[in-house]
Order: C-alpha cells, then structure tokens, then sequence
C-alpha cells in the first residue's frame, strides 16, 4: 500500500484532473462560452409554416448569431405559428419594418430564422411583434409547384410506345415518362436485346396524350443531381403521330458522369497536347 | 410437469425480489453512513485513491483510443459526402451523451466493481467483518459506506475525463492527422452540443450509473458466500449485473432525456 501522502496527493490529482474535464466540457466542448442564457429581450413573428423550426434555433442577421427561438406556439384562431424570440441586448436597433425568413443553411443544414433589417429609423421595442415574415419553404411543395406532378398515371388507360437506347443509366422500372416537364407516362418494362446490344423500353403514356409525333425524340434524364432518372420526350414538326405499340426512333441514351468527364479530360489532353505542337 | 416449471419460475421471481429488497435496505443503512464521512475524511479519501486513482490508467486509455477510433471511421463515412466538417459535433455528442458514461461505467465495474466485491467478500469469508461488529464497530457505516460514496464521486469525474480525452484523441487524429479544419472542429461542437440538455444530462447518467454499479459491488460483496467459490461468483455477478444494469439503464434514461 502506498504511503499516506502519496495516496492524498493521487487523490488530490484525481480530483483535479475530474474537475479539468468538466470545465473542459463546458466551456470547449458545448456552448457556454458563445451565447449567455440570461440577458436578452425578446420579440415575435408570425409564420404560416415554420417548417423544421425548434426552440433554440439561431437567430441571423447578415449571417451573425444575434439570438434563439425561445418558444414555439400555435394560435389555432388565425392558423398561424407564433415564434417568440431571444434577442440579444447589444443587438436593440433592429428596424420596424424588417422582414423575418425562415432560410436553411446550406442543402441539407438547419433551419434557422433570419432577420433582414429595413430601412426604418424606428427600432423594434422588446415585445414587439416583426410584422413581416415569409414562411419556410417546403421542398415537396416547391418540387410539387416546380414539376406540376399530377399524381401517378393509372397503368391501365394508355397506349404503349418503345425505345431503344445504347445505355438507359440507373433507368428503373416505373420511372417517369415527361413531355415539357409535365408527367405523361411511365415505364412498364425494361429488356436487354443480346443481338443488337441495346436496352429496349416500353413506356406506357396517358392516353389523353395521344398526339405525340412520330419524329419525336427520347432522351434519358436526371431529375437532379442526385435524384432518379426519367425519360425527356422532345416532340417533332411532323403531323403524323405515334400509334400504340410504335418505336421511337430517336434516342439519346443516359449520359453517364464517368464517360462524361473521362470525354471532357480526353479533350484537354489533346488540346493541351496539339497547344505543344 | 407444469406445476413445477411455474412453481420454478415463482421462487426465481420471490428470490429476486427478496434480494433486490435486501439490497435496498442495505443501501439505506450504509447512506446513514455517510455523516461519519464528514468526522474521519481519510476512510473516504483511502477509497478514492483504490476506486478512482486506480481505475485512471484505464479509463484514459480507453478513452484516447476510442475518441482515435470514433474520429477515424467517422472521418471516412463523412469524407464521402464532404461534410468532414460535422465531425467534431458527432463525435462530441455520442460521447458526452452515450458513449462517456456507459464505456466508463462498464470500464468502472470491471476494475473497480469487482475489486470492491473480492474486497468485502474476503473481508466476510476471513471474518473480518464479524470482528468489526464484535467491536460494536458496524461494518456498514466503516466499512461499506465510504466505498459506496467514493464510487458515487468517482463515476462522473471519471466519465467527464473520459469523455475529454477522448475528444482530445478524435482531434488529434481528424486534425492532426487527416486535416479537418481546426476552426470548424470545434466551432461546430460548440454550436451544436448543448451545456444542459447534452453535458449536465451526461453527468446525470454517469452518477446514476456510478451509483447503480458501486451498490450492486458492495452489495454482492456484502451478501457473498463466505468461501473461495462464494466470492469468485459474487465478482462474476457484480459485473454482469453492472453491465446489465448500465445498458438497460442507459436506454431508460436516454428515452426520457433526449426522447422528446
């Protein structure tokens, strides 16, 4: 056993180094140092939709951290979220008539309400109310609005039409088919032809668009960068227009990022290499 | 047949119930104890240095290398999607929250609970416990009663180094070594773990955990067998039931902090 005073001063140690750590925890770590929890003044907004807004969201102004949201509640009379925020003191002159968002930093970051100040030399009291505010922005609702989705075509009313393409990309089974954007069909199955080495489509269009021309052309797409693949329809001039179970004749196939940036560095090199000569 | 499968099954449940109501009323008398502490400071300060100055090697250890390993495989999945910034908030919450106060408390039940169990079994098999009564001495008080506190100091110091290093070990190999950004390594942290709902409800859990484990040591030591075997199974239970414990407890308290 080890003598007394080495066991005090290990236990001295001990202690010390316990107490290290919480305090590094507290100030380092978490965020004790950056926003007080006392001081501060509050103020309101009203949203239609505050999306994925929370208590202790951050509150912006020109990016900065300028408060949280204190509290979150529903006035069920006026159908309207009501957002009560935490402003901190230093932060008093913020004009009457500045305009409240709700923005999300970055892609896929958090939401966070973002004030933009106005020009008013009259300055918000604490309690007040920001009266003007712009609700988040739901992405399905902007998608909904962006690609006018009809809802899924029933398979049964429709006319079948073929494609032939070198390469469909990740093209799956019940992508979209879309004409100016709008969803006109689907895609019912997906063959290989071992013969002439070409995937074979058979898509099923809304019979309500029956008047597709016959020199219209098929092109493989990305909803975005990340999304899935649908098929583009182009239509041509001509009158005459596609019966059920004809082939489109033309198609452009998936353009795949591998082949695509091996071409544009295939480019450069011979640029680069014909620059020399 | 059936008769005696649930006739088994009622005493298994009748025993268990039996012991947990010892073992409480066990853990009242010796937290009585704890106003003694107060008089002879030294029976606490000589059960810090063999629950907690002991165990540090270990936790330290083990809290570097898992905060080198965390960075490391976090690093990898986060690189992907280029979003390596979010490294330091998701190593600092999994270890504040979860990861610092069980580890350290299974850490805790394997070199410390168990010390405790072969302690005062021993003490009981060689009767020195009988003496100290015999003494009008009451071993609960003397005895058990200081061990119990200093595990209950010990767990949260303990945790909270843990939980520090090895944030210092996830820094040292996704900043040093892999190069995240230093700045944005711990201004994310700060933003995103939060003083009271992450740091106090991890300090929460490793008391409770350090309560939940030194009593089932003391306790398994104290109720022992007082022979060779006795006391071999009682260190085996102690860190079986610990371990057990801390994991069910950790899913009930997590549940209830962060279930919102």
């Amino acid at each position: 056993m080890a003598s007394r005073r080495s066991i005090e001063i290990g236990v001295g140690i001990f202690v010390v180094l316990g107490l290290a750590a919480l305090f590094m925890l507290a100030m380092r770590v978490s965020n004790l140092s950056s926003v007080g929890g006392g001081g501060g003044y509050e103020l309101t907004a009203r949203f239609k939709d505050i999306g994925g807004l929370k208590v202790r969201s951050p509150v912006r102004m020109g990016g900065v951290l300028i408060g949280r949201v204190k509290r979150i509640a529903y006035d069920s009379r006026r159908y309207e979220a009501v957002v009560t925020l935490t402003i901190e003191d230093r932060y008093r002159n913020i004009p009457r008539d500045s305009h409240a968002n709700i923005n999300t930093s970055g892609l896929l970051g958090e939401q966070y309400l973002g004030i933009v100040p106005g020009k008013s030399r009259d300055y918000l009291k604490p309690g007040e109310r920001i009266l003007r505010t712009r609700s988040a922005v739901v992405l399905e609702q902007m998608l909904g609005k962006l690609l006018r989705l009809e809802g899924s075509v029933p398979a049964a009313e429709g006319y079948e039409l073929v494609a032939r393409f070198d390469n469909i990309g990740s093209l799956a089974n019940g992508a979209p088919v879309k004409m100016g954007g709008v969803r006109i069909g689907q895609v019912t199955a997906i063959e290989y032809d071992r013969e002439r080495f070409e995937a074979i489509v058979r898509m099923r269009i809304d019979k309500r668009y029956n008047n597709i021309p016959v020199d219209t052309s098929a092109k493989i797409f990305s909803a975005n960068l990340l999304g899935n693949q649908y098929i583009s329809l182009e239509p041509g001039g001509d009158e005459k227009v596609l019966k059920p179970g004809d082939r489109i004749r033309l198609t452009q196939s998936a353009l795949v990022l591998e082949v695509l940036i091996g071409q544009m560095l295939l480019n450069k090199t011979q640029e680069g290499a014909g620059g020399k000569k | 047949m059936i008769a005696d499968r649930l006739q088994a099954l009622g005493s298994l449940v009748i025993d268990s119930l039996r012991r947990f109501g010892q073992a409480t009323l066990f853990l009242m008398r010796a937290l009585g104890g704890f106003t003694d502490m107060l008089r002879k400071p030294h029976l606490l300060v000589d059960q810090l240095y063999s629950v907690g100055v002991l165990s540090l090697a270990i936790i330290l250890m083990s809290g570097l290398s898992v905060g080198m390993v965390l960075g490391l495989q976090m690093y990898n999945t986060l690189v992907d999607f280029g979003t390596e910034d979010s490294l330091g908030p998701a190593v600092a919450l999994s270890l504040v929250r979860e990861l610092g106060p069980v580890l350290t408390a299974l850490l805790f039940a394997g070199r410390a609970g168990s010390a405790l169990t072969a302690e005062i079994g021993l003490m009981k098999a060689t009767e020195q416990l009988a003496v100290l009564e015999m003494m009008a001495v009451d071993p609960l008080r003397r005895v058990i009663a200081p061990r119990l506190l200093a595990g209950i100091l010990s767990m949260p110091l303990l945790a909270a180094m843990f939980s520090a290093i090895a944030i210092l070990g996830s820094y040292l190999v996704a900043v040093q070594m892999l190069g995240v950004d230093e700045g944005a390594f711990w201004s994310q942290m700060q933003a995103k773990v939060d003083l009271y709902e992450d740091v106090y409800n991890g300090i929460i859990k490793s008391v409770v955990f350090g309560i939940v484990v030194t009593w089932i040591a003391v306790f398994e030591g104290y109720d022992a067998t007082p022979t060779t075997e006795g006391v071999s199974r009682a260190t085996t239970r102690t860190v079986v039931y610990s371990a057990f414990a801390v994991l069910l407890l950790d899913f009930m308290l997590t549940a209830l902090m962060f279930g919102d």
